[in-house]
């Protein structure tokens, strides 16, 4: 795919193409699949994981959990703890000396609970002792007073005047809103109108690896080792609790077994539990939670109710949509403002909506708090819109590919939210695409004849896009370091984390590629704060589109300074230097040439400076929270899924056969490792569709383990998976690129969901299609 | 989740010796593969002392053909029975069974005797174990008894078993080789899972029911025979009317619970149709269904 208007911007392909004085073809890593240099080591189980790192001098801290949903503390009794042997210290809300707040944007959620506990779970007290069973035992032998309080666990409920109050000042945590055009006037002109309400569930990330933290006392300050998805998010925190202040503080990142958002909002909690015992016992103290703790204790993915009308004219165009959002976030708010934000600016799908008015509202209950988890929002939302236009174009009786083509955004156009698109907008293309590989026309007629007997089959499809970085005017920035050793290898430095996606993978592709030389020489050395500037959160799909952006910063600057200095040794015009596989040579003689090891030694030697800081900032943005109109998200990777399923109409089992998902991504620095995020993304997305909920009796969940939740095997994923790359570059970014790890989950559900409807003429709108609902939902449905 | 606290560990080589083990130490307790066992430990369910370890002991890993049974060593693991020749060439139900059985990690682990001894109403090796009508030897220090496995469950987590015996083998009679046996499994994905509702049916039938039994597991306190199906079923022309007849009688048999797994409801309904999928798959290839 190649852009044909030319662009002016510091950045983009064309920028790179004419500063590396190549074509794209002729890159060697960018664009290109790698074998992942980290292969070897995660297959073998060599690689050190957070828990794989404990010493033997390191204790242990165990956290002492609300038994209550909703509860004042009278009285925490620490006695009988202290009295056990190897028990070091019981750390209490009143032993925090900086502030006990731990809360995301809203300052809600203490750290330790002081005066009431909200969910079922909620820490209390930290015991630290100098092994685990100590531990254990202390943890056992607290004696927590509670004074019970009416709960409230449906959000419905929770917004009746008459419901306990999580929080003092009442049940909604926060609003959003857009109001654009006159959705009166757009249902009159509307032919058709469709409304219904849908319900989507909690989702667990279920990594493999629970959340660990271990700090260890230094000097005056303090280190901690964890899995993380900010280092610096994490400085923050544990700064903010210990009260120390964040120069002493280094935080590393640690390779993470998993991540999905939920490493995220987790990291900074128990990060900073480690570091505050670690500073009061002054010993290194592991934080590592087991597997039921991460299941009943850390943020979980907001289940949703939602109530959609949507309206189009016998043409096939939209004209209108009403959407009202409740979105729970438990008992607290974490998240939520960027989770609801994005959900509503996000929940006309990817089109063209000239009327819209959209009501956003996050409710406490006093269940475990809702937060980031791949998708952060869209999932839901998109469950329900992408329903919303399979019915509608039912009813006008379009193809569902067809009906969605003559309404998905493109350049020129503008989102719900009034934003002009102005660039790498992906969406047609990427669902014509998608559809040709699925061979959506002729399947979509030829699985009618699987009408008979007891097992049928549909095809579906779902759109979806997701903006990448923050949302709204929220700044975001990235950085990273390069420098040049006196050999001529490259130490790399980015606090972007290793959650198995491969980010930093892809920025040492980007500063090889741009310096030419090959990627082994590119050495990435482990997320450290004290070591280069905050690249910001692994988050919002932006590892690679920001961090690799900032990479390439640095590696512009060493490469300017290295043809430079070329030019100077090669007595050759700084226009004619070439920098190629690891050499530098003077194009009108190419024997008069310099190894790359040679130049590095002379950067030294001749004072030229050998290591640069790269730093990229995000376009700005404006946006009117009052109206929700404005520019929400700098650029938006674009997304389809079709996906053919087979109902048992006995059972209720829904089998995904084939699946197909095409993402715009800007430019695929690596195929293979998007690849592997949208396979893996795919795989989650049916999880959440048929068979993942958290489940609970009493605000208490019942389902805490892998026995219960129960996640996909490789045998509940379908053998054929098809991905489809499509690049519409972006003029902002190294090489055009965007995000992607989030992308193909967030169409998966409702795509699943199109397909059953397809096969059996049911729709079920309330997630996960498990047999027994999808069972029961046919029953009904016959009758 | 609780950490596994220290305990003393035994690891006997023989049955005499493990019996011992027990009639000496009233706080012991068998573990085989420990798949059951170390989550129960990790759920804080149950906290161990002294474990007496019977997966070394030579004489309770087998299976071979004898006195015209089928004998089956109770710490024969489940990847073992999956790859026995005897079971997979004489009656395969039991192997069906655990071809589905946890993952094959815990098929490695796992055994059969520790599979029935745990007591779960959705022990998948029961249902097959109470079609061919095996018999179980359980060796206590005064000696041996052998009972119908039928007998063997008293509810969830509770069988006849006293504390000081073991379940020493498994005899399935030789001569059902010559029935059609099938076990299918509802669980909540495709592998790694719990059942929902499991079956086993063994029959024999030409134009009709010559014999049939048909039992069932997560659908009652214990693993159940559906002996009024059975009955209604046996000597009865096969046609698919009678088969649908005959299985509505098996909602009437199972006494399931809601739980997170699946409401009594569905799995009322889900017990006629896997009793009937089990029995027309039997009957394929044996004879046309009418």
């Amino acid at each position: 795919m190649t852009e044909t208007r030319e662009v002016t911007a510091e950045r983009g392909p064309f920028f790179f193409k004419r500063e590396l004085g190549k074509e794209e073809g002729e890159y060697k890593l960018v664009g290109r699949e790698i074998e992942r240099p980290d292969a070897f080591s995660k297959i073998m189980g060599l690689t050190k994981f957070t828990a794989d790192r404990l010493t033997e001098d390191v204790c242990f801290g165990k956290i002492v959990r609300s038994k209550y949903p909703h509860a004042l503390i009278k009285r925490v009794i620490v006695d009988e703890a202290l009295q056990i042997k190897g028990v070091l210290a019981v750390i209490t809300a009143k032993d925090v000396p900086g502030e006990n707040q731990i809360g995301y944007a809203i300052p809600d959620q203490p750290l330790l609970a002081d005066k009431k506990v909200r969910y079922i779970g909620e820490p209390i007290a930290i015991v630290v002792a100098e092994n685990e069973y100590a531990a254990e035992k202390g943890v056992e032998a607290v004696k927590v007073e509670y004074d019970p309080l009416p709960a409230v666990f449906d959000p419905l409920e929770a917004l009746k005047p008459e419901a306990p109050k999580v929080h003092e000042k009442g049940n909604v945590a926060l609003t959003t809103i857009i109001r654009k055009g006159d959705v009166e006037k757009g249902f009159k002109e509307a032919d058709v109108v469709v409304e219904n309400i849908y319900y989507t569930q909690r989702q667990e990330h279920a990594y493999l690896e629970p959340e660990a933290a271990i700090a260890y006392p230094e000097g005056d300050g303090i280190r901690v080792v964890l899995c993380t998805q900010s280092p610096f998010l994490v400085r923050e925190f544990v700064s903010r609790v210990t009260g120390y202040s964040q120069s002493k503080i280094k935080v590393i990142g640690a390779p993470a077994g998993g991540a999905f958002g939920g490493k995220d909002d987790m990291g900074p909690m128990v990060a900073s539990k480690a570091a505050l015992a670690a500073i009061i016992t002054k010993k290194p103290v592991a934080i590592i939670l087991d597997k039921e703790e991460t299941f009943v204790a850390s943020n979980k993915r907001h289940p949703a109710i939602i109530r959609y009308k949507s309206g189009a004219t016998k043409d096939g165009k939209l004209t209108a949509v009403e959407i009202e959002i409740i979105y729970e976030t438990g008992a607290y708010a974490n998240r939520s403002p960027f989770v609801l934000w994005r959900a509503t600016v996000h929940s006309a799908g990817p089109y063209v909506v000239p009327n819209a008015k959209v009501d956003g509202k996050s409710v406490y209950t006093n269940k475990v708090f809702s937060g980031s988890f791949r998708g952060f929002g869209d999932p839901q939302i998109h469950f329900a819109a992408e329903q919303q236009m399979d019915e509608l174009a039912e009813k006008l009786g379009i193809d569902p590919v067809e009906f969605r083509l003559r309404n998905v955004l493109k350049e020129g156009t503008r989102t719900v939210c009034n934003q002009l698109l102005e660039e790498s907008v992906g969406m047609e293309e990427t669902l014509k695409k998608v559809a040709e590989a699925a061979n959506w026309k002729k399947k979509r007629e030829e699985l009618k004849k699987y009408r008979k007997g007891s097992k049928v089959r549909g095809i579906g499809v779902a759109c979806a896009y997701h903006g990448i970085s923050t949302s709204r005017g929220v700044p975001d920035w990235s950085a990273a370091a390069v420098l040049l050793n006196e050999d001529g290898t490259i130490t790399y430095r980015s606090t972007i984390t290793r959650l198995g996606q491969g980010s930093l993978i892809g920025h040492a592709k980007i500063v090889a590629e741009i310096l030419d030389i090959p990627l082994e020489w590119v050495h990435i050395e482990e997320p450290d704060t004290s070591a280069s500037p905050n690249a910001r959160p692994t988050h919002g799909s932006r590892g690679l589109m920001t961090g690799g952006t900032a990479a390439a910063d640095a590696a512009l600057k060493l490469r300017r300074t290295l043809i430079k200095l070329a030019s100077e040794l090669l007595n050759c015009d700084e226009k004619n230097v070439k920098l190629e596989n690891g050499k530098a040579f003077c194009a009108l003689d190419p024997s008069n040439k310099i190894e790359f090891s040679e130049l590095a030694k002379e950067t030294y030697q001749r004072g030229y400076q050998p290591a640069y800081y790269g730093f990229y900032f995000v376009p700005r943005r404006y946006f009117d929270p009052e109206t929700g109109l404005g520019v929400a998200y700098c650029v938006y990777t674009y997304i389809a899924n079709i996906v053919e399923v087979e109902v048992d109409k006995e059972t209720g089992e829904v089998k995904v056969l084939e699946a197909y998902t095409g993402a715009d991504v800007g430019k695929a620095i690596d195929p293979g490792l998007i690849e592997g995020q949208m396979q893996g993304a795919l795989a989650q997305g049916i999880g959440y569709a048929i068979s993942e909920e958290v489940a609970f009796n009493d605000g208490k969940i019942i389902n805490p383990n892998y026995t219960d939740y129960i996640i996909p095997t490789v045998k509940d994923v379908p053998r054929k998976v098809k991905v489809v790359i499509i690049e519409k570059p972006y003029s902002s970014t190294a090489f055009g690129a965007k995000g992607v790890a989030e992308a193909a989950l967030i169409p998966t559900a409702p795509a699943i969901a199109n397909a059953v409807a397809h096969a059996t003429g049911v729709r079920v709108r309330n997630l996960p299609l498990t047999k027994e609902k999808v069972c029961f939902k046919l029953k009904e449905g016959k009758k | 989740m609780k950490l596994i606290p220290p305990f003393t560990y035994y690891k006997p080589e023989t049955i005499e010796e493990a019996i011992s083990l027990l009639d000496e130490f009233k706080e012991a307790k068998v573990i085989a593969g420990g798949t059951d066992l170390i989550p129960l430990i990790r759920d804080g369910k149950y906290t161990p002392q002294k474990m007496v370890d019977i997966s070394f002991i030579d004489e309770l890993n087998f299976v071979r053909e004898e006195g015209g049974y089928i004998k089956i060593g109770a710490a024969t693991t489940h990847s073992d029975i999956l790859n026995s020749k005897i079971l997979n060439e004489k009656t395969n139900v039991l192997v069906q069974a655990v071809k589905n059985l946890g993952s094959p990690q815990i098929r490695n682990l796992g055994t059969i005797g520790g599979n029935l001894c745990n007591a779960s109403p959705a022990a998948d090796t029961a249902p097959p174990l109470l079609v061919l009508e095996a018999e179980l030897l359980i060796q206590g220090s005064k000696g041996e008894r052998r009972i119908p496995v039928k007998d063997f469950f008293l509810g969830p987590g509770k069988t006849i078993l006293k504390r000081n015996e073991i379940l020493r083998e498994i005899h399935i009679p030789s001569e059902v080789g010559k029935m059609k046996g099938v076990f299918l499994k509802l669980g909540r994905r495709e592998a790694h899972t719990l059942s929902i509702v499991c079956t086993a049916v063994l029959l024999k039938a030409d134009t009709e029911f010559e014999d049939i039994r048909i039992a069932l597991g997560a659908v009652a306190p214990i693993p159940i025979r559906a002996k009024e199906t059975e009955s209604y079923l046996r000597g009865k022309e096969v046609t698919e009317k009678k088969i649908d007849e005959g299985t509505e009688i098996v909602k009437k048999e199972v006494k399931p619970i809601t739980d997170v797994r699946g409401t009594k409801e569905y799995r009322t309904e889900m017990s006629k149709v896997f009793v009937k999928r089990a029995i027309n798959k039997a009957l394929k290839g044996e004879v046309e269904c009418k």
